[in-house]
């Protein structure tokens, strides 16, 4: 037992110093980030600067001459920048046309070039403007803040794995001496868990605290150039308005300047023009106590005195919310790699050692508590690491699935872009679902593992190919693969589970599988976005091909290569009277007005839409990722929960309505909040509480009338359900995809919300109309 | 032209008179047959600015061209005579400048070709307005005979778009030619444009004489009906008579407070249009220079070549109209806006 926990103790603590090497990198790379386009945005700005007046003045028939303004602005930017040390106008084949005087004997060798187009009016490079700049003190900058994180990183990360190595120490130490089981809930797996959320969230607060510091510090001289440069760029652009007679105090378009500022450099929060006494001409004026930048506004040529000056107020906030948002990936990084580390435990330990675990927790408990526990492993452990793996692998894909469909689909088609945003999504989920009821029989003759393998190696190939070829018709073809994939794996692990199981412990197996699937749904998405956003669409992809390869090589590793024999499988729907199963009173609204609206709503919202509307509104997919947490994370907490409390208190009917009344009304919150982040986080959340509430009671009320019918009618009742279930799922990506471009984000998921609500409605109708017990 | 060979002819550079030394480091590109190449160019009104921006981008596309320059002296009747001595003259292209004289080098597309019209020799011209309404080649972007050009026009829609940046509207005033087709078929896109923006378009027509013919009677009149509908914008089109109204629009919409904008470049330079977006003459003919650099050198059919307008216009703003009506233009504007009449100086003419 010592020496299970000390592995699983080694486990977490390899994993959570990943975590904080790979925060680490994260932040490195933000701030470096954020440095070199502060570092360079300035020269290409002089450099873009130069190539307009340079088209211009061919444009106007000017020459570039040595005595011409163009040459004026080359020299004077030269004597502003010192880190310049040459800047000249070239043509298309090379050759320099006009050079600014720059002398800078004994400079650095670090160079840097930063070039600007000039083109004609047909729209042909006729020359460039370019610069070379030395960034020697860009990369000491840099280096600097590589030394700032590695002093952070490693005596953060030496503490953690010490204080894991402590406390699983004092627990060894603790069992020897004592037997019985610890007081925290969970166990000793729990707390060490637990223990190592703590530190990892330590570790991660403080190296993200001393990156920030470092890199504010680092980088903030750079904005600071860089604001100067553009407002340099803006006190030209005034001087020249004022210079074709534009009255000083009717200034035209400053504000849309500003903006278009500040949709350049987030950092550059607002402009004012001045006059020389300090009246303000135009734009807002700068709030008192933030930090300011000034260019004079030239009077003309041969003229000393300032016309007045341009204020660029800096937001030196910026920087910290992007470093914020960094370690908010960091902490759900760090929280989905422990997630995962539970869910692999089975993996880390070895089957056998998850199930020596599992019975000595077993065995210390009933010597405690004195109570029957079942010694029997669940046959799920085996299963569950390869269908965890693949589930996080299709995961992966969710938050940007919709958006790069969008960005591939065919502009000229015949079908709308949103609508061919979401035909992958519904062929895959129409796939998944017709694929189901053959494929289980399959599997039952073929066998779960190598089922579940081929499955795993036919979803790492789909999901390969979207990797490979980024196409809109390869995609489709990616996808319809990985459907049938995805069904083969599902319908394998389902039939391990069940296999290894008996009838006493079948709801906890099938509940393990379930958990794994929703954990997969939990940290997929997050990490998915992530992925997206720092590599690019397809090398997320081709990470989810890797994770599903991974998985069916634990398949293979892990899962008993005979499987039990069991009766066949009865035949589904033959001999099933449909119209007299229908007419089962309850069922069809149970189905069409719960099962159905309630997948439709789920599929539509978290698949399609809300990527959608956030890759709209300007958000990566890392946000997105985050925000698809929502609904597995309320899931996994609640689930258990709502079915303990809906069996106890004998309303699985009303649980249902109440879920459905509380799914559909949140989802009709997204139109008045107008699709906004908070908001969209409290409708997810509400969505999840009326998943929650509804999904274990409708799943009980169909197999309470199933049992209650003879075998076959009862299985086709349930395959039914299955299907009713899945067909919402298919078509909910679809009428998100039709109702988007026509009514919008907030009222396109109202509707569905308020078909969510109706259909829960009629259902709470149909059960006062039976005014007597559930059909159980 | 491929993207590829965009980009070569942009290394091989060459566009600009400014930077003509530039192609003294290539070699000349002659005739297969190891002779310069000929071509003949035949003018409206002498040498344009056009005529030189096509000169200027062979040579500085490196091609050995020897050139035989005919003028009509505004005569088209001029034109059958030059094209029998083209039997002769042989040239391995012909450049036409305007829709006068290339109508009359290459007939209409679906009339019956004369005798005298030119099908073996590829035609490239530049300045003209509207191609395919004069039914010089079926569509622009694939003219299916034996020619191929520069239209010089800016599209509506870019010019509608530049009035919104200088000063967003609701309503458009315009006044036109009902019996022009092409102004109608301008004021049918600006329609559609303010459509789409939620504008509403205000049009009058000029009144007509006892032939059908425009008349200039109450243009005062019209003007002063589409300021009292409420318009922001007097759009002036690109119309010969509407060109010869300007000094009676003009001070009228002026005293008005209407901002008027002009497709044409005289309606701004002296006609009294605050705005106007024009193709500069230079770079139309360096376009039809490019047009013919596909034919010459790279060995393209001229019907496989689309017509093509400038990816970028000259934005002209006076200034002395601004002062008048208080509307100056937004800063950003100045970053590529010619800007004419600058203090007390009169705007100079065209």
């Amino acid at each position: 037992m010592a020496r299970l926990l000390w592995r699983l103790a080694a486990m977490l603590a390899a994993i959570c110093a990943a975590t904080l090497l790979a925060g680490g990198y994260l932040t490195e790379s933000t701030l470096r980030g954020a440095q070199r386009e502060s570092f360079t945005a300035r020269f290409a700005l002089v450099a873009e600067r130069a190539a307009a007046a340079a088209e211009n003045a061919l444009a106007l028939g000017v020459p570039l001459a040595p005595d011409t303004p163009l040459a004026g602005l080359l020299a004077r930017e030269a004597a502003l920048e010192p880190a310049l040390r040459s800047f000249v106008i070239v043509s298309a084949q090379g050759e320099a046309l006009l050079a600014a005087p720059v002398d800078r004997t004994g400079a650095g060798r670090d160079t840097a070039q930063a070039r600007a187009p000039i083109r004609n009016d047909l729209g042909e490079t006729v020359g460039w403007a370019s610069l070379d700049y030395d960034d020697g003190a860009l990369r000491s900058a840099q280096q600097r803040l590589h030394e700032v994180v590695r002093q952070a990183v490693w005596p953060a990360l030496a503490s953690m794995c010490a204080a894991i190595a402590l406390l699983c120490a004092g627990l060894v130490a603790r069992m020897r001496r004592r037997p019985r089981p610890l007081g925290f809930p969970g166990g000793e797996r729990a707390l060490l868990a637990v223990a190592a959320a703590l530190l990892l969230g330590a570790a991660l607060a403080w190296v993200g605290w001393r990156a920030s510091v470092a890199g504010e510090a680092g980088i903030q001289p750079d904005q600071i150039a860089k604001a100067q440069a553009m407002a340099r760029s803006s006190a030209a652009l005034i001087a020249r308005a004022l210079a074709v007679g534009v009255p000083a105090d009717a200034l035209v378009g400053v504000e849309a300047h500003a903006a278009a500022l500040h949709g350049q450099s987030p950092e550059i929060a607002g402009l004012a023009v001045l006059a020389p006494d300090g009246r303000l001409l135009a734009g807002s004026a700068p709030a008192p106590g933030r930090l300011t930048v000034t260019a004079p506004v030239s009077s003309g040529a041969g003229q000393e005195a300032a016309a007045g000056e341009v204020v660029l107020t800096l937001d030196s906030g910026v920087l910290t919310r992007k470093l914020q948002a960094t370690l908010l990936d960091m902490a759900f990084l760090g929280a989905v790699c422990l997630l995962m580390a539970m869910e692999l435990l089975a993996l880390g330990l070895g089957t056998r050692g998850a199930r020596a675990l599992a019975v000595a927790d077993a065995r210390r408990s009933r010597l405690a508590h004195a109570a029957p526990v079942s010694w029997r492993v669940a046959g799920a452990a085996s299963v569950r690491p390869a269908l965890f793996l693949f589930m996080l692998a299709e995961e992966l894909t969710r938050p940007f699935l919709p958006t790069w469909a969008r960005t591939l689909a065919p502009v000229d088609g015949a079908l709308s872009p949103d609508l061919l945003a979401s035909l992958p999504l519904v062929v895959f989920l129409a796939v998944v679902a017709l694929l189901q009821w053959p494929l289980a029989a399959w599997s039952e003759r073929f066998g779960r593992r190598p089922g579940l393998m081929l499955g795993a190696l036919l979803g790492a190939a789909g999901l390969a190919l979207a990797a490979v070829m980024p196409g809109y018709v390869a995609l489709l073809a990616a996808r319809l693969l990985g459907a049938v994939g995805f069904a083969l794996v599902f319908v394998s692990a389902q039939g391990a589970a069940i296999d290894g199981s008996a009838s006493h412990d079948r709801a906890s197996n099938l509940a393990q599988f379930v958990r794994a699937i929703l954990v997969a749904g939990l940290c997929g998405p997050p990490l998915g976005g992530l992925a997206a956003d720092r590599w690019g669409v397809p090398a997320a992809f081709a990470l989810a091909a890797g994770v599903a390869v991974f998985a069916a090589a634990v398949a293979w590793m892990q899962m008993p290569t005979r499987d039990r024999a069991l009766p066949q499988p009865a035949a589904a729907t033959q001999d099933l009277s449909w119209p007299a199963v229908l007419r089962r009173p309850g069922l069809a609204a149970l189905l069409l007005g719960c099962a159905l609206p309630a997948k439709l709503l789920l599929a539509a919202l978290c698949f399609y839409l809300l990527p959608m509307h956030l890759h709209d509104m300007g958000y990566g997919s890392a946000v997105t990722g985050r925000l698809q947490t929502i609904y597995p994370l309320t899931m996994v907490l609640l689930v258990p929960l709502a079915a303990r409390l809906a069996d106890r208190w004998r309303q699985r009917g009303n649980f249902v309505v109440a879920g459905g009344l509380l799914a559909g009304a949140s989802a009709m919150l997204a139109w008045p909040a107008d699709g906004a982040l908070m908001p969209l986080a409290v409708v997810l959340l509400g969505l999840g509480l009326g998943q929650a509430l509804s999904i274990t009671p409708q799943s009980a009320l169909v197999a309470d009338l199933a049992r209650s019918l003879p075998v076959r009618q009862g299985a086709g009742i349930l395959g039914l359900f299955r299907l009713t279930e899945r067909g919402g799922s298919a078509l909910g990506p679809a009428a998100g995809a039709w109702l988007l471009p026509a009514v919008g984000f907030g009222p396109a998921l109202a509707v569905i919300g308020a078909l969510t609500l109706g259909g829960s409605l009629v259902y709470g109708w149909s059960l006062r109309r039976r005014a007597g017990p559930e059909f159980s | 032209m491929s993207r590829r060979r965009f980009l070569r002819r942009c290394l091989q550079g060459a566009c600009l008179p400014m930077l003509g030394p530039l192609s003294a480091f290539a070699a000349p590109i002659r005739h297969p047959a190891g002779r310069p190449f000929h071509v003949l160019m035949i003018t409206f009104r002498g040498e344009t600015d056009v005529d030189r921006g096509f000169r200027a981008y062979l040579a500085d596309a490196g091609l050995d061209v020897r050139f035989t320059v005919r003028d009509v002296q505004q005569d088209v009747s001029r034109v059958p005579a030059i094209l029998d001595e083209a039997k002769a003259l042989a040239p391995d292209l012909i450049y036409a400048w305007g829709t006068p004289v290339t109508l009359a080098v290459v007939g209409p597309h679906d009339a019956p070709g004369a005798r005298h019209h030119v099908h073996d020799i590829p035609v490239v011209f530049a300045l003209v307005a509207a191609p395919v309404q004069s039914r010089i080649v079926q569509s622009l972007e694939a003219p299916g005979r034996n020619v191929t050009g520069a239209v010089h026009v800016v599209p509506p829609e870019v010019q509608l778009r530049v009035m919104q940046n200088y000063r967003p509207f609701r309503r458009l005033g315009v006044l036109y030619n009902s019996a022009e087709p092409n102004s109608r078929a301008i004021v049918a896109q600006a329609r559609a444009f303010c459509e789409r923006q939620g504008a509403e378009l205000v049009a009058r027509t000029f009144r007509t004489g006892g032939q059908g013919q425009p008349v200039g009677d109450g243009v005062e009149d019209l003007v002063a009906q589409i300021h009292a509908a409420g318009a922001e914008w007097l759009y002036l089109l690109p119309d010969t008579f509407l060109g010869t109204l300007f000094g009676r629009i003009a001070p009228v919409a002026l005293q008005l407070g209407l901002p008027s904008f002009g497709a044409a470049e005289l309606a701004v330079r002296s006609g009294g249009a605050l705005l106007g977006l024009v193709s500069r003459y230079y770079s139309v003919g360096q376009l039809a220079g490019a047009k013919a650099v596909d034919i010459l050198a790279g060995g393209k059919p001229a019907g496989a070549l689309p017509v093509e307008t400038l990816k970028r216009f000259s934005l002209l703003v006076n200034m002395r109209v601004a002062h008048s009506l208080r509307l100056y233009p937004p800063i950003d504007m100045l970053n590529y806006a010619e800007v004419i009449a600058v203090g007390d100086a009169p705007a100079f003419p065209s």
